[in-house]
């Protein structure tokens, strides 16, 4: 099934705009206003401030409860990267594939009476008076048979600011997932969902009255592209201050994130390179090196042993067929993988980089802002200079609060891009409301005094991520991914897991994101938590406390304790003196909670 | 699936968690609903799969009584040594204590 990312924090104001129209349209359809003056009443206030009215500000960002609970997120001197993943027993990997078995089956069994007795319903599907299908069968069986079983925990309709609670719609269906009626009223849930990082999806504070005064000045729109007339003073200030942050010369802003991957090979390869991709890369580098036109080779990934296996090859062996050599290559890797939740091993790629010398891009659309003692993504959290990457690219998306993405790199690639990358010159520039965001957050990040606002949203989500993995993992459920990512899968395996859990906690009020295949593996199905800098203590326990009731149901404690249920590096320690002897780690609720904060902070 | 149910949180969110206790009969089916995937089926689905599995059980239960009364005869004459056996085997014990003696 697709991703569903439905609270994704883009524009701030168009997501409200959308929201209150939404929410006029259900309010007309089910309770019409009994006067003309409530109805005026109501529409003068937005209705997700009015029904938050009591705890606005707290919605959005919780006040820190403890001002130790944050710490700095760097790799250790001299660690190496912690990576392992862990099994659960054969009884639930059976049963997973025993239960995909059994949908398939039923599926066909449908589909093979729905053909015969329901013929319009597969229209769409066969040929019809000489026209070929635009579907394909045995692409549509998937969505048609699978996919629809569990859309109610999809694209969920929200209302408001998706900060560190989220206001969504409560709906209903009564056609299995084909379509959804809305009750009228909302819940109130946490919101672990968002890729609010830093927590700067706010619709009230210093950023958002940058914004308000950025529209009276510049309004909404340029209306144009960056090559004609759509370049402001705004936009020159937010790629000084992106170059500044990341610590390149010169960077490059578009107004979409995921067309900066996809139209950025295009203008830096051509056929006769090569491009070396993670197995595990994001889509959007996909898309954007199929159109490249180079020749592309994949490696396991995050496996150094593999890529240097694989530049061997190639570097020997030349090109396909000719064997003539590479006009260049270029390795992309990504600073921290959204469904894995671990980081790339920077350093051994660095290593690989001066003894093969090939150019190397990273992708740190989830790393930048969320790892790093300054925030300033992953050579910022391993501690090595921007000068050994090439290409630096990111989004604004995820801890800016924001839209768009942007390309750092030299000077002279810059330009490059600015004259024929299509993303730039084709495509509408940014809009100086969201540009007037992402200005204010970096100004806010980028200040290193000690009382500094951004420090502090940094350290916090150091500290929530660190306390949050150790919570879940003491209690037993198989966690993927490295100890200070903000990205935290939990492994769910049975596909009958992936409704149960979403309805499980939206009942304790907690919003979640469930992923199954294709967005993962066939077997590792999962759930992904995004922990933010706007959640405190208060909210983990509580989410903690739900994890832990919600596991035990569903049983969902697979850890053999292999993974450990400490730090990585302290657990391989442990094993060592065991001599590898391990056990389950089953934490009672109340243990994992009062030796949380001190753990999180001293390991 | 089958009548609508809406899924939304039982309160707005305020930090506060209530258990929520279940009973051990419903949480033993519950956790084979997930784990067989039948969480997922309509009401006639689940009710042809779970009619399924019932008679592979049952047929699986009673080709394993048939072949239990089959043997009991046979088992019933091997449990008559028992105590025979476990005398020798006391007695042998015995006696090579007598003979280190």
């Amino acid at each position: 099934m697709a991703q569903a990312d439905f609270v994704s924090p883009t524009s701030i104001d168009v997501s409200e705009k959308k929201e209150v129209e939404f929410h006029k349209k259900v309010d007309h359809v089910e309770n019409p206003p009994l006067s003309t003056e409530s109805a005026k009443l109501e529409a003068e206030e937005v209705a997700a401030e009015k029904l938050n009215s009591e705890h606005l500000l707290e919605n959005e960002f919780a006040p820190i409860t403890d001002p130790t609970h944050r710490r700095v997120s760097k790799n250790p001197d001299g660690a190496e990267l912690f990576q392992f993943e862990d099994e659960p027993s054969y009884y639930y990997v059976v049963a997973t594939y025993l239960t995909y078995l059994v949908l398939i089956i039923i599926g066909h069994v449908r589909d093979f009476f729905g053909k015969r007795f329901h013929k319009d319903d597969y229209k769409y599907l066969k040929d019809n008076d000489g026209y070929a299908p635009l579907y394909n069968h045995f692409d549509n069986f998937y969505v048609r048979r699978l996919q629809h079983r569990i859309n109610d925990c999809f694209s969920r309709p929200t209302m408001g600011v998706p900060g560190r609670v989220i206001r969504l719609m409560n709906r209903y269906s009564t056609d299995s997932n084909s379509t959804f009626k809305l009750t009228g009223d909302t819940s109130l849930a946490l919101n672990v969902s968002s890729y609010n990082y830093l927590g700067f999806a706010q619709s009230h504070g210093p950023c958002a009255t940058k914004v308000e005064e950025a529209m009276q000045k510049y309004g909404l729109s340029t209306c144009s592209s960056n090559a004609i007339c759509g370049t402001y003073g705004l936009h020159k200030e937010v790629e000084e201050l992106t170059a500044n942050f990341v610590g390149k010369p010169a960077a490059l802003v578009f107004s979409q994130g995921f067309s900066t991957n996809a139209t950025v090979f295009s203008t830096l390869m051509c056929p006769g390179s090569l491009i070396i991709s993670d197995e595990l890369n994001h889509t959007s580098i996909r898309f954007g090196a199929r159109l490249s036109g180079a020749n592309i080779r994949v490696y396991k990934h995050n496996d150094m042993t593999d890529l240097e296996r694989v530049l061997r090859e190639v570097i020997s062996q030349g090109q396909p067929r000719t064997h003539r050599p590479y006009s260049k290559i270029l390795v992309v890797i990504e600073g921290l993988y959204s469904m894995e939740g671990n980081f790339c091993d920077l350093p051994k790629v660095v290593e690989l980089k001066n003894r093969y010398k090939f150019y190397l891009f990273i992708d740190e659309a989830h790393s930048i802002g969320a790892i790093g003692p300054r925030g300033g993504g992953i050579c910022d959290y391993f501690g090595i200079s921007t000068d050994h990457v090439d290409i630096l690219m990111g989004t604004f998306t995820k801890s800016f609060g924001a839209a768009g993405g942007y390309i750092s790199a030299t000077p002279n690639i810059i330009n490059k891009l600015r004259v024929t990358n299509p993303g730039y010159v084709y495509a509408e520039s940014m809009s100086p409301a969201v540009l007037a965001q992402i200005k204010s957050s970096f100004l806010e990040i980028m200040d290193n005094s000690p009382t500094s606002a951004g420090l502090e949203r940094i350290e916090r989500l150091a500290f929530n991520s660190r306390y949050i993995r150790l919570g879940l993992k003491r209690l037993g459920f198989i966690i993927f991914g490295n100890d200070d990512s903000p990205v935290v899968p939990l492994l769910l395996y049975n596909p009958g897991k992936i409704n149960a859990f979403s309805h499980e906690m939206l009942k304790r009020g907690i919003a979640v994101v469930v992923v199954g295949y294709p967005a993962c593996p066939l077997l590792t199905s999962r759930v992904r938590f995004c922990f933010s800098a706007s959640h405190n203590k208060a909210d983990m326990d509580y989410f903690l406390r739900a994890c832990d009731e919600v596991g035990e149901k569903l049983q969902l404690k697979f850890s053999t304790g292999a993974a450990g249920e400490d730090v990585g590096k302290t657990n391989v320690e442990k094993m060592k003196k065991n001599q590898g002897w391990f056990k389950p780690p089953r934490w009672k609720i109340e243990d994992v909670l009062k030796h949380g904060v001190h753990d999180a902070l001293t390991q | 699936m089958g009548n609508p149910v809406v899924i939304k949180a039982k309160k707005d969110y305020d930090c506060v968690f209530e258990p929520e206790p279940m009973s051990w009969l419903r949480l033993q089916y519950y956790r084979y609903q997930v784990t067989a995937g039948t969480y997922l089926f309509t009401y006639k689905e689940a009710f042809v799969f779970n009619t399924v599995v019932f008679i592979i059980v049952f047929l699986t239960g009673w080709a394993a009584k048939s072949i239990i009364v089959k043997l009991l005869p046979s088992l019933w004459r091997l449990s008559t040594l028992i105590p025979s056996f476990f005398a020798s085997f006391f007695m042998s014990l015995l006696g090579k204590d007598a003979s280190s003696q």
